[in-house]
Protein backbone atom coordinates (compact mmCIF):
# COMPACT_ATOMS: atom_id res chain seq x y z
CA UNK A 1 0.00 0.00 0.00
CA UNK A 2 2.71 2.31 0.93
CA UNK A 3 4.66 1.77 -2.36
CA UNK A 4 1.31 2.74 -4.41
CA UNK A 5 0.89 5.87 -2.44
CA UNK A 6 4.77 6.69 -3.13
CA UNK A 7 4.02 5.72 -7.10
CA UNK A 8 0.93 8.08 -6.86
CA UNK A 9 3.36 10.73 -5.75
CA UNK A 10 5.80 10.38 -8.25
CA UNK A 11 2.83 10.29 -10.51
CA UNK A 12 1.32 13.93 -9.59
CA UNK A 13 4.69 15.13 -9.60
CA UNK A 14 5.09 14.80 -13.52
CA UNK A 15 1.54 14.64 -14.38
CA UNK A 16 1.46 18.40 -14.96
CA UNK A 17 4.05 18.50 -17.43
CA UNK A 18 3.20 15.33 -19.20
CA UNK A 19 -0.32 16.62 -19.24
CA UNK A 20 0.20 19.74 -20.38
CA UNK A 21 2.39 18.20 -23.26
CA UNK A 22 0.00 15.65 -24.67
CA UNK A 23 -2.48 18.80 -24.59
CA UNK A 24 -0.10 20.98 -26.28
CA UNK A 25 0.57 18.21 -28.90
CA UNK A 26 -2.94 18.25 -29.91
CA UNK A 27 -3.73 21.42 -29.87
CA UNK A 28 -0.97 22.94 -31.53
CA UNK A 29 -1.28 19.68 -34.34
CA UNK A 30 -4.75 21.21 -34.87
CA UNK A 31 -4.02 24.61 -35.13
CA UNK A 32 -1.09 23.88 -37.00
CA UNK A 33 -3.11 21.97 -39.44
CA UNK A 34 -5.49 24.36 -39.47
CA UNK A 35 -2.74 27.13 -40.46
CA UNK A 36 -1.45 25.41 -43.36
CA UNK A 37 -4.89 24.30 -45.09
CA UNK A 38 -5.68 28.03 -44.51
CA UNK A 39 -1.82 28.70 -46.20
CA UNK A 40 -3.32 26.70 -49.11
CA UNK A 41 -6.63 29.06 -49.90
CA UNK A 42 -4.52 32.82 -49.29
CA UNK A 43 -1.78 34.20 -50.34
CA UNK A 44 -0.67 36.39 -47.48
CA UNK A 45 -1.06 36.40 -43.53
CA UNK A 46 1.00 33.14 -43.44
CA UNK A 47 2.78 34.37 -40.22
CA UNK A 48 -0.11 35.13 -38.29
CA UNK A 49 -1.80 31.61 -38.96
CA UNK A 50 1.48 30.12 -37.74
CA UNK A 51 1.36 32.55 -34.73
CA UNK A 52 -1.83 31.75 -33.38
CA UNK A 53 -1.02 27.98 -34.12
CA UNK A 54 1.63 27.98 -31.62
CA UNK A 55 -0.95 29.47 -28.75
CA UNK A 56 -1.56 26.14 -26.83
CA UNK A 57 2.27 25.62 -26.45
CA UNK A 58 2.35 27.58 -23.47
CA UNK A 59 0.43 25.21 -21.18
CA UNK A 60 3.55 22.90 -21.39
CA UNK A 61 5.58 25.48 -19.78
CA UNK A 62 2.94 25.79 -17.21
CA UNK A 63 2.96 22.34 -16.63
CA UNK A 64 6.72 22.39 -16.38
CA UNK A 65 6.58 25.39 -13.65
CA UNK A 66 4.52 23.25 -11.39
CA UNK A 67 6.21 20.42 -11.88
CA UNK A 68 9.11 21.90 -10.51
CA UNK A 69 7.14 23.80 -8.12
CA UNK A 70 5.85 20.30 -6.43
CA UNK A 71 9.44 18.95 -6.51
CA UNK A 72 10.64 17.31 -3.89
CA UNK A 73 11.68 14.20 -1.94
CA UNK A 74 8.40 11.92 -2.21
CA UNK A 75 7.26 10.49 0.59
CA UNK A 76 4.45 8.94 2.35
CA UNK A 77 3.23 12.66 3.97
CA UNK A 78 3.36 14.14 0.77
CA UNK A 79 2.38 12.06 -1.95
CA UNK A 80 -1.41 12.10 -1.83
CA UNK A 81 -0.97 16.21 -1.88
CA UNK A 82 1.21 16.07 -4.78
CA UNK A 83 -1.21 13.19 -6.50
CA UNK A 84 -3.80 15.50 -6.60
CA UNK A 85 -2.43 18.78 -6.94
CA UNK A 86 -0.41 17.45 -10.03
CA UNK A 87 -2.80 15.11 -11.97
CA UNK A 88 -5.74 17.85 -11.82
CA UNK A 89 -3.96 20.75 -12.36
CA UNK A 90 -2.52 18.53 -15.30
CA UNK A 91 -5.58 17.41 -16.29
CA UNK A 92 -7.07 21.28 -16.62
CA UNK A 93 -3.91 22.09 -18.84
CA UNK A 94 -4.41 19.47 -20.73
CA UNK A 95 -7.98 19.90 -21.88
CA UNK A 96 -7.35 23.74 -22.33
CA UNK A 97 -4.91 23.06 -24.55
CA UNK A 98 -6.66 20.72 -26.85
CA UNK A 99 -9.46 23.00 -26.71
CA UNK A 100 -7.74 25.99 -27.28
CA UNK A 101 -6.13 24.32 -30.26
CA UNK A 102 -9.90 24.40 -31.75
CA UNK A 103 -10.47 27.62 -30.71
CA UNK A 104 -7.14 28.76 -32.87
CA UNK A 105 -7.71 26.28 -35.69
CA UNK A 106 -11.73 28.29 -36.12
CA UNK A 107 -9.85 31.91 -35.66
CA UNK A 108 -7.55 30.73 -38.62
CA UNK A 109 -10.55 29.73 -40.57
CA UNK A 110 -11.88 32.78 -40.06
CA UNK A 111 -9.77 35.32 -40.44
CA UNK A 112 -8.85 33.82 -43.73
CA UNK A 113 -12.34 34.72 -44.63
CA UNK A 114 -12.47 37.79 -42.98
CA UNK A 115 -8.77 39.29 -42.36
CA UNK A 116 -10.59 42.59 -40.67
CA UNK A 117 -11.36 39.93 -37.30
CA UNK A 118 -8.70 38.33 -36.61
CA UNK A 119 -7.93 39.99 -33.63
CA UNK A 120 -11.49 39.41 -31.94
CA UNK A 121 -11.22 35.81 -33.38
CA UNK A 122 -8.10 34.77 -31.12
CA UNK A 123 -10.18 36.66 -27.87
CA UNK A 124 -12.14 32.90 -27.64
CA UNK A 125 -8.72 31.31 -27.22
CA UNK A 126 -7.34 33.87 -24.68
CA UNK A 127 -10.05 32.99 -22.63
CA UNK A 128 -9.32 29.65 -22.96
CA UNK A 129 -5.95 30.87 -22.13
CA UNK A 130 -6.94 32.38 -19.34
CA UNK A 131 -8.90 29.36 -17.39
CA UNK A 132 -5.57 27.61 -17.80
CA UNK A 133 -3.79 30.23 -16.09
CA UNK A 134 -6.09 29.98 -13.11
CA UNK A 135 -5.23 26.29 -13.09
CA UNK A 136 -1.20 27.24 -13.15
CA UNK A 137 -1.66 29.97 -10.31
CA UNK A 138 -4.04 28.19 -8.06
CA UNK A 139 -1.68 24.59 -8.18
CA UNK A 140 1.54 27.19 -7.48
CA UNK A 141 -0.58 28.88 -5.01
CA UNK A 142 -2.07 25.21 -3.18
CA UNK A 143 1.58 23.72 -3.08
CA UNK A 144 2.69 25.65 -0.79
CA UNK A 145 0.68 23.91 1.94
CA UNK A 146 2.10 20.21 0.85
CA UNK A 147 5.42 19.84 3.34
CA UNK A 148 8.76 20.07 1.89
CA UNK A 149 9.46 16.54 2.73
CA UNK B 1 -6.80 10.16 -32.67
CA UNK B 2 -4.76 13.07 -33.65
CA UNK B 3 -4.01 12.01 -37.02
CA UNK B 4 -7.55 12.17 -38.87
CA UNK B 5 -9.03 15.12 -36.74
CA UNK B 6 -5.92 17.56 -37.90
CA UNK B 7 -6.48 16.18 -41.28
CA UNK B 8 -9.75 16.97 -41.11
CA UNK B 9 -9.00 20.24 -39.78
CA UNK B 10 -6.23 21.47 -42.56
CA UNK B 11 -9.06 20.56 -45.23
CA UNK B 12 -11.91 22.75 -43.95
CA UNK B 13 -9.25 25.65 -43.37
CA UNK B 14 -8.16 25.16 -47.16
CA UNK B 15 -11.69 25.06 -48.63
CA UNK B 16 -13.31 28.60 -49.08
CA UNK B 17 -16.08 29.77 -46.84
CA UNK B 18 -19.72 28.99 -48.79
CA UNK B 19 -22.14 32.33 -48.37
CA UNK B 20 -24.69 32.77 -45.54
CA UNK B 21 -27.18 32.75 -47.63
CA UNK B 22 -27.71 30.19 -50.77
CA UNK B 23 -29.02 32.87 -52.94
CA UNK B 24 -25.78 35.53 -52.48
CA UNK B 25 -23.68 33.15 -54.04
CA UNK B 26 -23.47 34.94 -57.03
CA UNK B 27 -20.55 31.97 -58.78
CA UNK B 28 -19.02 29.17 -57.75
CA UNK B 29 -16.31 29.61 -55.47
CA UNK B 30 -14.51 26.12 -56.03
CA UNK B 31 -15.06 24.13 -59.23
CA UNK B 32 -15.52 20.14 -59.26
CA UNK B 33 -11.92 20.05 -59.81
CA UNK B 34 -10.21 22.70 -57.23
CA UNK B 35 -12.87 20.75 -54.82
CA UNK B 36 -11.49 17.28 -55.82
CA UNK B 37 -8.03 18.86 -55.00
CA UNK B 38 -8.61 19.60 -51.82
CA UNK B 39 -10.65 16.30 -51.03
CA UNK B 40 -7.91 14.37 -51.93
CA UNK B 41 -6.60 15.39 -48.28
CA UNK B 42 -9.06 12.38 -47.00
CA UNK B 43 -8.10 9.09 -45.70
CA UNK B 44 -9.53 6.42 -48.66
CA UNK B 45 -12.09 5.38 -46.88
CA UNK B 46 -13.30 8.79 -45.96
CA UNK B 47 -13.46 9.50 -50.01
CA UNK B 48 -15.44 6.34 -50.35
CA UNK B 49 -17.96 7.21 -47.95
CA UNK B 50 -18.25 10.60 -49.58
CA UNK B 51 -18.62 9.12 -52.82
CA UNK B 52 -21.00 6.31 -52.22
CA UNK B 53 -23.49 9.72 -49.65
CA UNK B 54 -23.14 12.04 -52.68
CA UNK B 55 -23.63 9.27 -55.38
CA UNK B 56 -26.70 8.16 -53.42
CA UNK B 57 -28.36 12.07 -52.97
CA UNK B 58 -26.48 13.49 -56.07
CA UNK B 59 -29.87 15.54 -58.04
CA UNK B 60 -28.71 13.98 -61.55
CA UNK B 61 -29.19 10.37 -59.76
CA UNK B 62 -32.85 11.21 -58.49
CA UNK B 63 -35.13 8.02 -59.94
CA UNK B 64 -38.43 7.89 -61.52
CA UNK B 65 -41.21 6.60 -60.05
CA UNK B 66 -40.45 3.30 -61.57
CA UNK B 67 -37.29 3.25 -60.08
CA UNK B 68 -38.54 3.70 -56.56
CA UNK B 69 -37.75 0.37 -54.98
CA UNK B 70 -34.40 0.00 -56.75
CA UNK B 71 -33.71 3.27 -54.99
CA UNK B 72 -34.90 2.39 -51.39
CA UNK B 73 -32.96 -0.87 -51.32
CA UNK B 74 -29.66 0.48 -52.74
CA UNK B 75 -30.66 3.23 -49.63
CA UNK B 76 -31.10 0.73 -47.27
CA UNK B 77 -27.38 -0.54 -48.50
CA UNK B 78 -25.84 2.56 -48.17
CA UNK B 79 -27.00 3.28 -45.06
CA UNK B 80 -25.85 -0.31 -43.90
CA UNK B 81 -22.13 0.73 -44.51
CA UNK B 82 -22.50 3.67 -42.40
CA UNK B 83 -21.34 3.46 -38.85
CA UNK B 84 -22.12 7.42 -38.11
CA UNK B 85 -25.87 8.54 -36.92
CA UNK B 86 -25.05 11.92 -37.94
CA UNK B 87 -24.70 10.51 -41.37
CA UNK B 88 -27.26 8.43 -41.21
CA UNK B 89 -29.36 11.20 -40.57
CA UNK B 90 -28.28 13.36 -43.30
CA UNK B 91 -29.46 10.33 -45.88
CA UNK B 92 -32.37 9.70 -44.43
CA UNK B 93 -33.59 13.15 -44.30
CA UNK B 94 -32.65 13.99 -47.99
CA UNK B 95 -34.19 10.36 -48.76
CA UNK B 96 -37.76 11.41 -46.97
CA UNK B 97 -37.71 14.70 -48.92
CA UNK B 98 -37.68 13.20 -52.32
CA UNK B 99 -39.98 10.85 -51.21
CA UNK B 100 -42.37 13.58 -49.98
CA UNK B 101 -41.51 15.39 -53.92
CA UNK B 102 -42.53 11.97 -55.31
CA UNK B 103 -45.74 11.72 -53.43
CA UNK B 104 -46.49 14.58 -54.51
CA UNK B 105 -45.74 14.03 -58.83
CA UNK B 106 -47.36 11.24 -58.43
CA UNK B 107 -50.75 12.64 -56.88
CA UNK B 108 -51.11 14.45 -59.66
CA UNK B 109 -50.88 11.58 -62.09
CA UNK B 110 -53.10 9.27 -59.71
CA UNK B 111 -54.35 10.55 -57.74
CA UNK B 112 -57.68 8.55 -56.30
CA UNK B 113 -56.88 6.50 -52.73
CA UNK B 114 -57.06 2.86 -54.56
CA UNK B 115 -53.88 3.99 -56.34
CA UNK B 116 -51.97 5.29 -53.69
CA UNK B 117 -50.87 1.51 -52.90
CA UNK B 118 -48.95 1.17 -55.18
CA UNK B 119 -46.23 4.47 -54.13
CA UNK B 120 -42.82 3.20 -53.20
CA UNK B 121 -40.63 5.23 -51.56
CA UNK B 122 -38.16 5.48 -48.37
CA UNK B 123 -38.67 5.92 -44.47
CA UNK B 124 -41.56 5.91 -42.14
CA UNK B 125 -43.10 8.23 -43.93
CA UNK B 126 -44.46 6.50 -46.78
CA UNK B 127 -47.43 4.67 -44.73
CA UNK B 128 -48.36 8.18 -43.33
CA UNK B 129 -48.30 9.55 -47.07
CA UNK B 130 -50.27 6.20 -48.52
CA UNK B 131 -52.48 6.55 -45.57
CA UNK B 132 -53.40 10.31 -46.31
CA UNK B 133 -53.08 10.14 -50.22
CA UNK B 134 -55.75 12.75 -50.67
CA UNK B 135 -54.54 15.46 -47.92
CA UNK B 136 -52.56 18.29 -49.08
CA UNK B 137 -50.06 17.91 -46.57
CA UNK B 138 -50.40 14.32 -46.02
CA UNK B 139 -50.49 15.22 -42.62
CA UNK B 140 -47.04 15.65 -42.75
CA UNK B 141 -46.94 19.56 -41.77
CA UNK B 142 -46.25 19.33 -37.82
CA UNK B 143 -42.47 17.23 -39.10
CA UNK B 144 -42.58 18.96 -43.02
CA UNK B 145 -43.97 22.25 -42.45
CA UNK B 146 -43.16 23.20 -46.10
CA UNK B 147 -45.29 20.18 -47.94
CA UNK B 148 -48.07 22.67 -48.16
CA UNK B 149 -45.45 25.08 -49.84
CA UNK B 150 -44.46 22.66 -52.06
CA UNK B 151 -47.50 20.91 -53.37
CA UNK B 152 -49.31 24.82 -54.07
CA UNK B 153 -46.14 25.43 -56.15
CA UNK B 154 -46.28 22.09 -58.19
CA UNK B 155 -49.85 22.48 -59.20
CA UNK B 156 -49.24 26.04 -59.92
CA UNK B 157 -46.81 24.87 -62.14
CA UNK B 158 -44.14 27.37 -60.47
CA UNK B 159 -40.89 24.89 -60.90
CA UNK B 160 -38.09 27.83 -60.47
CA UNK B 161 -40.34 28.13 -57.26
CA UNK B 162 -40.65 25.15 -55.83
CA UNK B 163 -37.06 24.30 -57.32
CA UNK B 164 -35.63 27.53 -54.75
CA UNK B 165 -38.03 26.63 -51.85
CA UNK B 166 -36.26 22.92 -51.71
CA UNK B 167 -32.71 23.91 -52.65
CA UNK B 168 -33.37 26.61 -49.91
CA UNK B 169 -34.68 23.74 -47.41
CA UNK B 170 -31.64 21.52 -47.64
CA UNK B 171 -29.25 24.38 -47.56
CA UNK B 172 -30.92 25.67 -44.04
CA UNK B 173 -31.32 22.16 -43.03
CA UNK B 174 -27.43 20.92 -43.91
CA UNK B 175 -26.39 24.62 -42.02
CA UNK B 176 -28.66 23.64 -38.98
CA UNK B 177 -26.97 20.17 -38.09
CA UNK B 178 -23.49 21.58 -39.55
CA UNK B 179 -23.37 23.66 -35.93
CA UNK B 180 -20.95 22.15 -33.36
CA UNK B 181 -19.23 20.35 -36.43
CA UNK B 182 -16.58 22.62 -37.61
CA UNK B 183 -13.03 20.50 -37.80
CA UNK B 184 -14.12 16.58 -38.25
CA UNK B 185 -15.30 14.86 -41.17
CA UNK B 186 -19.09 15.70 -40.55
CA UNK B 187 -18.11 19.04 -40.95
CA UNK B 188 -16.04 17.63 -44.83
CA UNK B 189 -19.76 15.83 -45.80
CA UNK B 190 -21.56 19.52 -45.08
CA UNK B 191 -19.36 21.22 -47.19
CA UNK B 192 -19.78 19.00 -50.10
CA UNK B 193 -23.37 18.69 -49.73
CA UNK B 194 -24.06 22.35 -49.57
CA UNK B 195 -21.45 22.65 -52.47
CA UNK B 196 -23.71 20.52 -54.39
CA UNK B 197 -26.20 22.55 -53.91
CA UNK B 198 -24.60 25.78 -54.99
CA UNK B 199 -23.64 23.97 -58.18
CA UNK B 200 -26.90 22.79 -58.86
CA UNK B 201 -28.09 26.90 -58.42
CA UNK B 202 -25.44 27.71 -60.41
CA UNK B 203 -26.06 25.04 -63.56
CA UNK B 204 -29.63 26.22 -63.33
CA UNK B 205 -28.22 29.86 -64.20
CA UNK B 206 -26.03 28.52 -66.81
CA UNK B 207 -29.24 26.65 -68.58
CA UNK B 208 -31.07 29.85 -68.93
CA UNK B 209 -27.66 32.10 -69.78
CA UNK B 210 -27.98 29.38 -72.51
CA UNK B 211 -31.31 29.51 -73.71
CA UNK B 212 -31.11 33.56 -73.64
CA UNK B 213 -27.98 33.18 -75.82
CA UNK B 214 -29.34 30.74 -77.83
CA UNK B 215 -32.30 32.99 -78.38
CA UNK B 216 -30.43 36.27 -79.05
CA UNK B 217 -29.06 34.04 -82.21
CA UNK B 218 -31.95 33.28 -83.26
CA UNK B 219 -33.08 36.88 -82.97
CA UNK B 220 -30.03 37.67 -84.66
CA UNK B 221 -30.61 35.40 -87.62
CA UNK B 222 -33.79 36.49 -88.52
CA UNK B 223 -32.70 40.16 -88.46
Amino acid sequence: MNDFLLIFGWVGLYAPMALGAVGSIMGCAVAGQAAIGAMLDTDSGYGRYVGVSAMPSSQVIYGIVVMFTLNRPVTLEVAPGLFGIGVLSGLALMFSAIYQGQCCASAIQASKAKPEIFGLSVAPAAIVEGFAVFAFIFALVISTNIPQG
Amino acid sequence: MIGPQTDYAMLIASLPPHALSLWDVQNKSLSRVQLDRHLSLLRDEDKQTLNNIEAALHWAKMPSIKQAQLAAKNADQLLSTLDNYFLEDVVIWRLQIRTIMAAIRYRKLKPSLKEAAEFQGYGEVVSRIKKNWQTEDFTLNNRFPWVKEANQLFNANETVALEKLLLNLSWQHYEKIGQGHYFDFEAVIIYVLRWDIINRWAKNDEQKAMQQFELLVEQALII
